[in-house]
C-alpha cells in the first residue's frame, strides 16, 4: 500500500469528522468505530488527579513528574529532636 | 566550569534530582520475607544526568544518561548493583566536564565536537537475548552489558546484519520460539519515514529483514506481536526539520494526524502490510496483542486527546473488512500507565495485566495525593484485585516474577520499586501476583533514592550465565 501524504491524512479527517459518533466510554459497552471526535471524558474522572492528565510523565509512569516537586514529601512542623535523638545523642542537642 | 543544576527546570529540589553515582548493596536490608523460589535478577533503567541540560530540554528527562540497577535474588536475599551506562555520549562529556549533547533527539543543538559521536543515552529499557543483556533506546543502536557486573561492553549491530540506524527498546520476544522481533523507526536517519523490522533468533542471528515506510512521521515508541502479525501503531507525536533547526526537542503532539495502525504479518514482506486509520490517540506503551480468527486484538493504554485521562481499551482489527477502520472498546478505567503481564503469555491468549495504578485517597481532602496500588487486571472481565501501599510512595513499572516451575499464567509475585516521600530512598515491593490483597510480601530498602524510573525486566538465574562474582 503506498503511503499517503499528511495533507490527504488531514483531508481524511475533515471529511469524517463530519460523520462522527459519540461513544459512551464505559466498561462492556462492546467495541464501536473510532470516533473522530474525541469522546468526552466522564465528568467522574476530569480533573482528578489519580488519573493524570496524560502527559508524557504520565505515561511512564512519573508521579511526581521530572519537572514536578513533591510538594506533599515534607512535614513543615518543627521536629521534637530530643525524642528523635538517640540518649547517647542528645548531649548534643542544644 | 563546575556542575550547577540549581534553577533548571527539570530539576526542582525533591526526589528526581540527579543522582549521579554508582552504587553497590550487598546484602541489602530486607523487611518481611522473601520466597526463596525467587531466583534470577530484576532488572530497571532510569535517567539520569552527569551534566546540565540545556535550559529547553523535553520537560521529562527521557535524554538523560542511562542508569541501570540490578537487584540479585538468592535464597531470600537481595544484592544491589547500580551502574551509568558508559555510553560513547557520556564518556565524551566526561572527558570535556560539560554537556556537549544538545536537547532531546536533536543533533542541531550538539556541539560540533561530537558531529560523529553516537547520540544513545541507552536509557529506556533492558532485555536479555542471545546471550546478551541489551541496553536500549530508540534513536540509536543497543549497548549491552555483563548481567552481572553491569561493565558496559559496548554497542552492538547484530554480527552486522542490523543494518537499520535505530532500534527501539521495545523489541518482542516470541515466548514460542525465543525470536525477538525487533524494530527501528527513522531507521535510515533522523526525520526519515522507514521502519525496519527484523527477527532475530534465539541465538541473536537475523533471519528477516523488511523495510517499510511509515504513513507520517510519528513516533513509533512500541509495537505488539501476535503468534501471525507485528502491530506498529504510529501515534501523533511529530517532528519536522524547522522543529529542529529551531533548536526544540524531537517531539510535538499534533491532535490533527490520524493513528495509523501497520499489521505486518510475521511471515510477510513490505507490500503484505495492512494499514488501518482512526483518530489521535494518546499512547506509548502497549500490553499485548492476540490472533482471533482474522481478528487481531489489542490492549493498550491510551486516551483519546493529549491530555484526557487515562484508560485500558481493547483495539479490533479485523482483517476481513475492507475498511481501514477498526473498534474500540474499553476495557478498565484504571489509569494504568504502564501495563505489564506474564511475558510467558506475549503474543498468546492470555487474561492478566499487572499495573501500579493510582486511585483517589481515601481522605477527604481533595489535595492529598492519590493512593498507590499495585493491581492486577483481568482483561477478559475488567475485574481488579490490588494491594495499597502504604506512605507517602509513588510507584514505578511494576514486573511479573514468575514462580520457579510454574507455567500457569500469574502464578508469581509482582515486583515495583517505591519512591518513598518520606524517607527519600527507594523501596523495591513485593507482593503475590495471586493474592494481591493480602498485601506486601517483602520490602527491599535501599539507603537511597532511585529516580524515576523507565522500564523493568526479569529474567531467572536459570537464564543468565552462572554467577562469578558472588561477592561483588
Amino acid at each position: 500500500m503506498s503511503a499517503p501524504t499528511r495533507r490527504a491524512f488531514l483531508g481524511g479527517v475533515g471529511m469524517t469528522v463530519a460523520a462522527a459518533v459519540a461513544m459512551t466510554l464505559a466498561p462492556g459497552a462492546g467495541s464501536r468505530p473510532l470516533p473522530w471526535t474525541a469522546p468526552a471524558v466522564p465528568a467522574a474522572l476530569a480533573g482528578m488527579y489519580p488519573q493524570g492528565d496524560w502527559h508524557v510523565d504520565d505515561i511512564c509512569g512519573h508521579l511526581p513528574r521530572y519537572a514536578h516537586p513533591i510538594p506533599y514529601m515534607h512535614d513543615t512542623s518543627a521536629p521534637d529532636l530530643a525524642a528523635l535523638a538517640a540518649p547517647v545523642d542528645r548531649q548534643f542537642l542544644s | 566550569m563546575a556542575v550547577d543544576f540549581r534553577g533548571h527546570p527539570l530539576f526542582p529540589p525533591g526526589f528526581n534530582s540527579p543522582t549521579r553515582f554508582d552504587a553497590d548493596v550487598y546484602d541489602c536490608e530486607v523487611w518481611g520475607q522473601i520466597p526463596t523460589d525467587i531466583r534470577g535478577t530484576f532488572y530497571r533503567m532510569q535517567c539520569d544526568f552527569d551534566y546540565r541540560p540545556p535550559k529547553n530540554e523535553w520537560m521529562t528527562g527521557f535524554n538523560g544518561d542511562g542508569h541501570i540497577s540490578r537487584f540479585r535474588f538468592h535464597d531470600g536475599s537481595v544484592d544491589f548493583k547500580g551502574r551509568f551506562v558508559r555510553t560513547a555520549r557520556l564518556m565524551a562529556e566526561r572527558q570535556e566536564r560539560k554537556r556537549l549533547f544538545g536537547v532531546y533527539r536533536n543533533p542541531y543543538t550538539d556541539d560540533p565536537s561530537v558531529a560523529h559521536i553516537n547520540r544513545s543515552a541507552a536509557n529506556t529499557h533492558t532485555y536479555w537475548h542471545g546471550g546478551k543483556l541489551f541496553v536500549l533506546k530508540e534513536d540509536s543502536l543497543p549497548y549491552y552489558v555483563d548481567p552481572h557486573t553491569l561493565e558496559t561492553l559496548g554497542d552492538w549491530n547484530f554480527h552486522g546484519k542490523y543494518t537499520a540506524q535505530t532500534m527501539s527498546a521495545h523489541p518482542k520476544i516470541d515466548p514460542m520460539t525465543g525470536e525477538m522481533i525487533a524494530y527501528g523507526y527513522e531507521a535510515k536517519g533522523i526525520l526519515t519515514k522507514d521502519i525496519a523490522v527484523y527477527t532475530i533468533n534465539h541465538s541473536g542471528r537475523v533471519t528477516k529483514e523488511v523495510w517499510l515506510q511509515s504513513p507520517y512521521l510519528g513516533i513509533i515508541h512500541d509495537i505488539a506481536i501476535t503468534q501471525k502479525h507485528v502491530i506498529i501503531p504510529v501515534i501523533a507525536r511529530t517532528s519536522s526539520l524547522e522543529r529542529l533547526k529551531s533548536g526544540e526537542p524531537m517531539w510535538e503532539w499534533d491532535g490533527s494526524l490520524p493513528t495509523m495502525v501497520g499489521i505486518l504479518p510475521r511471515d510477510g514482506e513490505a507490500k503484505d502490510v495492512r494499514w488501518f486509520k482512526g483518530p489521535s490517540r494518546n499512547t506509548l506503551h502497549f500490553l499485548n496483542a492476540t490472533d482471533r480468527g482474522n481478528t487481531v486484538t489489542m490492549e493498550l493504554p491510551t486516551s483519546s486527546g493529549e491530555r484526557d485521562a487515562s484508560q485500558i481499551r481493547r483495539w479490533t482489527f479485523d482483517l476481513n473488512s475492507k475498511s481501514d477502520a477498526f473498534q474500540e472498546e474499553v476495557v478498565s478505567t484504571t489509569p494504568g500507565f504502564l501495563p505489564r503481564m506474564d511475558d510467558r503469555y506475549l503474543s498468546l491468549d492470555y487474561r492478566y495485566a499487572y499495573i501500579s495504578s493510582r486511585v483517589p485517597a481515601a481522605a477527604a481532602d481533595p489535595k492529598a495525593p492519590p493512593a498507590q496500588v499495585v493491581q492486577r487486571l483481568d482483561v477478559k472481565t475488567g475485574d481488579i484485585k490490588q494491594c495499597a501501599i502504604d506512605g507517602k510512595v509513588a510507584l514505578q513499572e511494576s514486573c511479573f516474577v514468575p514462580r520457579a516451575n510454574s507455567k500457569n499464567e500469574g502464578d508469581g509475585y509482582v515486583m515495583t520499586i517505591a519512591s518513598n516521600f518520606d524517607t527519600m530512598s527507594s523501596d523495591m515491593i513485593i507482593t503475590d501476583a495471586q493474592h494481591l490483597e493480602d498485601g506486601v510480601i517483602a520490602t527491599v530498602k535501599l539507603p537511597f533514592r532511585l529516580r524515576s524510573g523507565t522500564h523493568t525486566n526479569w529474567y531467572p538465574q536459570s537464564v543468565l550465565p552462572p554467577i562469578k562474582d558472588e561477592l561483588s
